[in-house]
């Protein structure tokens, strides 16, 4: 009961944080565009993974995938990987004890941003390889359901 | 055989899980600590190094602060932090950072454009000017460079903290050496003498 209880918070929280997170790397590629002397273009590829993982949400709401649905360490991880990146943004933008923070004087400290961009990436495909394996659990489940209900059927 | 499959397939996907757990816990845990070892602060009592920068800027104020080329450099002087500081100041990434700009521009408020306005030509000076560009520089470069972290262990802790404390004293020791030049070319100026 606490456990269901506790699933339902994390993946309200998976969704809610995912749509931050995503809107947190867009502020740092307007922070990035603003500060000008770096390329927003060369880093459009992190918005791929994003891309990728809100379909899979999508395509969640559709299917119910109970094996998804139920693994509280999934939707832990997703959580926190989500908080990873708003932490990251978050101290790009509000931490004034990094120097490059001042040096750009744009409020951002955009170095910061772009050398935990690769650790983002990771983050972002490691989700991605999750979800791909949990939809296939989630097919071969559901070849296992209809095996057995042809079974039943049969009696 | 489908359970066969089924089993697996969950193991895999919970050691995958646990992995990137593990391996995002690293990754917090490493940012926050980098938080808590950036946002260390000091508290130093400066109140000698103060009163010898304060009595040297005095001292050269009362032989050529009439001079307008002087004046302004007085003026920058008793607006900056260092001057205003108290007996005991919070010492911190932000603080020394300020401090060392402060003294790149009273450098070349005070020494290279007396300097060039009074047509002086000084060994002395030049010597001063090159002493504080480079450490200014030096200081400026190992400040900003705290952007980056790594996997961090008590005697990078005791670098970060090291190295920030050493480059407020060389800071000290820098803007000592800015007002005993001012206050040599005042007492030569004072007495007519050749620099």
């Amino acid at each position: 009961m606490i456990a269901k209880f506790f699933n339902n918070i994390l993946i309200t929280c998976r969704y809610i944080f995912f749509l931050v997170a995503t809107l947190a790397l867009f502020y740092g590629f307007y922070m990035m565009y603003i500060a000008s002397s770096f390329s927003v273009y060369q880093y459009w590829y992190i918005f791929l993974p994003c891309a990728v993982i809100f379909i899979f949400y999508i395509i969640d709401l559709f299917i119910s995938n109970d094996f998804m649905e139920n693994n509280i360490l999934f939707n832990f991880v997703s959580v926190l990987s989500f908080l990873f990146i708003i932490g990251i943004v978050l101290r790009a933008r509000f931490d004034s004890s990094l120097l490059l923070y001042v040096k750009y004087n744009i409020s951002f400290n955009v170095t910061f941003f772009l050398d935990n961009l690769n650790y983002i990436l990771i983050v972002l495909c490691i989700l991605i390889f999750v979800n791909v394996l949990l939809f296939i659990y989630a097919i071969v489940d559901r070849e296992k359901k209809d095996v057995i209900a042809t079974k039943v059927d049969d009696y | 055989m489908i359970n066969v499959v089924k089993d697996s397939l969950r193991f895999f996907i919970n050691v995958v899980l646990i992995i990137s757990l593990i391996f995002l816990s690293f990754l917090i845990v490493i940012n926050l600590f980098h938080y808590k070892e950036m946002n260390y602060n000091k508290i130093v009592d400066v109140s000698g190094a103060n009163e010898v920068f304060k009595g040297s800027v005095f001292n050269a104020k009362n032989k050529m602060g009439y001079l307008e080329v002087a004046g302004s450099c007085f003026e920058e002087i008793e607006n900056s932090t260092f001057y205003k500081n108290d007996d005991k100041v919070l010492v911190n990434y932000q603080y020394v950072y300020n401090l060392n700009l402060e003294l790149r521009t009273l450098s070349n408020t005070c020494l290279f454009k007396i300097k060039s306005d009074m047509g002086l030509s000084s060994r002395d000076i030049d010597e001063t000017l090159s002493v504080i560009d480079t450490d200014t520089s030096f200081i400026n470069e190992l400040l900003l460079s705290n952007s980056s972290y790594s996997f961090s262990s008590d005697s990078f802790k005791d670098d970060i903290e090291g190295d920030l404390l050493n480059s407020y004293n060389l800071l000290i020791n820098r803007y000592i050496l800015l007002s005993s030049e001012i206050n040599h070319i005042a007492d030569t100026y004072a007495v007519g003498g050749n620099l």
